[in-house]
């Protein structure tokens, strides 16, 4: 979880703008807006986590780049204007604008999922669908203190039984040795699946406690939430963020924009197409393009404005 | 106005002849601070859960309950809810949520508060509690003790009038016991409400309390003043009066020694002696100093050199085997964290019991996983002898798999005959068809002990084995630790126990900061401790130097024969 501008405004507003920034690299496909929203995505990202987040774009979302910019020429044989042929096939102009478009579309929900992550914690996630949904939420809460505290319990489990008996080292390895030796010669059954079969066993019993404990231990968990009226009528629910003027602010200019891009598409400024041949619409893209970039930009502008009024207060002291 | 009131309660768990609670009455007033003890079994737990309508066990009920002035069954569910709190033992179910400042709202929640309302609430509580600082946190990251503390802010989130708690620093370390029974003896100072606690660290809470309340098998056995009722229990030699602080149980020996005549006598005479008694009772150690002082006319004795001389099972050096040697070691758990053993080193004889005590994260269970084998330090040489070993986590239901007590031993040992005397040994066979989970917390621990014991290991690592054991379950763990050990095995504690250690370990080791600070025979370490020592060492330290309460006894009533 990251403390940055962004974060300061209400999570329905972090929301609404990932889920506009997801869906309209999606809905228009044209290099330009493609290529703005991949800018925007890894600007934002190194801005909310720096290093970290280079890091994970050359680890994955690069890769997954290059191979769909190389993959798609090699496969896809659509296309008029044909470079040269590998073998038989002929490999074309516009299946490489697609392989390219593709991989700035694929390059740029990867990276706003990364930033989606680094903003929206579970808590901010559950601030935005308490209000919808107010016993999924609690559900959802509630699973998320389960799963770590489950898959701890599993690893204790597992070393708490080990050690009941621990045999001396030397002694162990002759035993172990002996009995492998042994199941060869009966069944001619490997050392190694001996190990396997053992280690299935040992997870099994694992999982058969596990699932014991969790249920013994729920029924504590439900005395504590019955104890402090869990099921009376009328359940409020506590929001620990609050709408503030620049909240709704900022929310409204994100749709606003949004509502402009998606008139733009529906014009047919954005249109674009590969095959049989690469043509634009027609129109001027610009204006639009400018938009869409706004749109995309607000989370950096957000953090630069930010970090301009924290130079400038630092000076004043 | 009386909060609670209970009359001629009765009670059966279904499918038992015998009664769980046996003509109960009682009544609690407004802002008392009430302890309510007794050994396991005694029916404590079922006569809170009955203060609780929602939490009430089920079963065969006469009498009557009346709680905040109403019959129990005419209040409603949302009073019932918000205004009795009830906090468990076991800090780690009670959460329900993933988010320390979603939990302190969750009951607010319940009984439809505004959003408005529960947001001054929650910051309020929070401060309160201390919890400010870590409010943001996951519930999953916090310590033993924030997770109780946490369970505690959360019901008084609700603001109850009466608040009941079920032993709930039984699994926690001693520092974060106290911290926690101080909080609680402040909500009593500071917002008047009712309480009362189950409670077995009575050293804590008995001072602390206005009044104590005694259970013995389902009945009301004494209730009254802690002094009052500590004395009485000594004087009648109840199991129970060993669990009374060390200084009551000092001062109590010393008023028997002095001459039970002539309490008597004066009891005939019209109790002005005895209520005097009471009156000087000391509750903690600065009373207990105070007292000791006065009895001792200040003088400082050298008795307590004498008695280091001759240590309770200690170490005659020479001649033992080593069982287990550590040298150097170092350890830690991820490439970049820090280290948790910083160049140990440690030796272990065979046959005696090893006490390895210190704080928190001073890296105990660590150094109990690199014995067992169980990590490997990076740098440094450990060298085990050539015999099994047996580690006990320090949670007992770890070590369960099966579905009765009885299957799950059997799994364990080797003979039947073997099984049968530890389990009488350890006083387990009334629960032998029991679910293992079932059994409370020192059932468990008691059962767990059987299991590692009969898997045959002959060195044992036991990692907090009194946690939750009442005053007389304790002494057979010690019986049977140092019959093992005199039959050649080798035991290994980690313990926040003083008073264990002090009574049963050959040598303590102490462990601060990843190495071996201090070691040596019990008695010396113990003696050479300012804090980390009994309470009967450290009221008497300078005066009479005794570890134990029955030395500062014998050290009094010489000390009035010479006179």
């Amino acid at each position: 979880m990251i403390e940055t501008a962004f974060t300061k405004y209400h999570p329905v507003v972090n929301f609404i703008f990932f889920i506009t920034a997801i869906v309209m690299t999606v809905v228009i496909f044209h290099p330009a807006a493609l290529a703005v929203s991949l800018a925007a995505s890894v600007a934002s990202a190194v801005k909310f986590s720096g290093k970290k987040a280079v890091k994970y774009f050359f680890a994955f979302p690069f890769f997954v780049m290059i191979l769909s910019m190389i993959l798609n020429p090699l496969f896809v044989h659509k296309g008029l204007t044909v470079l040269f042929y590998i073998g038989e096939s002929p490999v074309t102009v516009e299946a490489f604008a697609y392989g390219a478009c593709t991989a700035m579309m694929v390059g740029a929900v990867i990276m706003w999922s990364y930033c989606y992550t680094q903003i929206m914690t579970s808590d901010r996630f559950m601030a935005v669908f308490g209000k919808i949904a107010p016993s999924t939420s609690l559900v959802f809460s509630m699973i998320l203190r389960f799963l770590p505290r489950a898959r701890r319990q599993a690893g204790k489990i597992a070393s708490a039984q080990e050690l009941l008996f621990v045999p001396p080292e030397e002694v162990a390895a002759e035993i172990e040795a002996g009995a492998a030796n042994a199941a060869d010669e009966a069944d001619g059954q490997t050392s190694r699946e001996q190990t396997k079969t053992t280690k299935i066993k040992k997870g099994m019993r694992v999982m058969s406690v596990l699932t014991t404990w969790a249920l013994e231990n729920s029924i504590d968990t439900a005395d504590s939430m019955r104890a402090r009226g869990y099921g009376l009528a009328g359940r409020t629910m506590y929001r620990k963020y609050r709408a503030r003027p620049a909240d709704i602010i900022c929310g409204s200019l994100i749709l606003a924009l949004l509502a402009a891009s998606v008139w733009a598409k529906a014009s047919g400024v954005w249109d674009f197409y590969c095959y049989p041949e690469i043509e634009f619409g027609g129109r001027p893209v610009l204006p639009a393009c400018i938009l869409l970039a706004a749109m995309y930009a607000v989370p950096l502008v957000i953090e630069v404005w930010e970090d301009i009024k924290w130079t400038r207060s630092l000076s004043k002291i | 106005m009386d909060q609670i009131t209970v009359k001629d309660l009765n009670f059966t768990y279904p499918g038992r002849d015998r009664k769980a609670l046996e003509n109960v009455s009682m009544s609690i007033g407004s802002g008392e601070f009430v302890c309510l003890c007794g050994r396991t079994g005694s029916g404590k737990t079922t006569l809170l859960r009955s203060l609780k309508p929602i939490l009430a066990p089920h079963g065969e009920r006469t009498g009557s309950i009346r709680l905040l002035g109403k019959d129990m069954d005419e209040l409603t569910d949302r009073e019932a809810a918000a205004r009795i709190g009830y906090v468990m033992q076991n800090p780690d179910n009670q959460i329900v949520t993933d988010k320390v400042w979603h939990e302190l709202a969750f009951g607010l929640e319940n009984i439809g508060m505004d959003p408005e309302a529960i947001r001054v609430r929650v910051a309020e509580m929070a401060t309160f509690f201390g919890i400010h600082n870590w409010f943001g946190r996951d519930t999953d990251s916090l310590s033993g003790g924030q997770k109780q503390m946490l369970n505690l802010a959360a019901v008084m989130a609700m603001q109850p009038d009466v608040l009941l708690l079920d032993e709930p620093t039984a699994s926690l370390d001693p520092v974060a016991a106290v911290d926690f029974l101080s909080t609680v003896s402040r909500i009593s100072r500071e917002i008047g409400t009712t309480i009362i606690i189950i409670e077995h660290r009575l050293d804590e809470v008995l001072p602390r309390a206005d009044r104590v309340i005694v259970m013995d098998e389902g009945k009301i056995y004494a209730d009254g003043m802690p002094a009052e009722v500590g004395l009485d229990l000594i004087e009648k030699e109840m199991p129970m009066g060993r669990a009374m602080p060390a200084p009551l149980r000092a001062y109590a020996g010393c008023l028997k020694e002095a001459g039970g005549d002539a309490v008597a006598a004066d009891e005939a005479a019209g109790k002005t002696l005895k209520d005097e008694a009471i009156g000087d009772a000391p509750l903690d150690v600065a009373a207990g100093r105070r007292w000791l002082a006065d009895a001792m006319d200040g003088e400082a004795s050298s008795s307590g050199k004498d008695m280091t001389s001759q240590e309770t099972g200690a170490a005659k050096p020479g001649r033992e085997e080593t069982e287990i040697e550590i040298k150097d070691i170092w350890m830690r758990y991820e490439r970049n964290s820090a280290d948790v053993l910083k160049g140990l080193s440690l030796t272990v004889k065979k046959g005696e019991i090893l006490a390895i005590v210190g704080g928190n994260g001073a890296g105990k269970s660590t150094l109990m996983n690199v014995i067992a084998g169980a990590a490997r330090p990076y740098r440094g040489k450990v060298v085990r002898g050539r015999r099994p070993v047996g580690a006990l986590a320090q949670n007992p239901q770890l070590v369960f798999t099966e579905d009765t007590l009885e299957e799950d031993l059997k799994v364990a040992s080797g003979s039947e005959e073997e099984m049968q005397e530890i389990v009488k040994k350890l006083q387990l066979e009334d629960l032998l068809a029991s679910h293992p989970f079932d059994l409370s917390g020192g059932e468990q621990q008691r059962a767990a002990l059987a299991k590692v014991m009969l898997a045959g290991a002959e060195v044992l690592l036991l990692d907090e084995p009194t946690k939750g054991l009442d005053e007389g379950y304790k002494e057979i763990v010690e019986n049977m630790l140092k019959e093992f050990t005199a039959g050649g095995g080798t035991v290994i504690v980690t313990t926040h126990d003083v008073d264990f250690c002090a009574r049963t370990a050959g040598r303590c080791a102490m462990l601060f900061d990843g190495q071996i600070t201090g070691e040596g025979p019990a008695g010396r370490f113990f003696r050479g401790n300012a804090f980390y020592t009994t309470a009967a060492n450290r009221m008497s330290r300078g005066i009479t130097d005794s570890l134990f309460a029955e030395e500062i006894i014998d050290a009094v009533s010489e000390k009035r024969k010479e006179l």
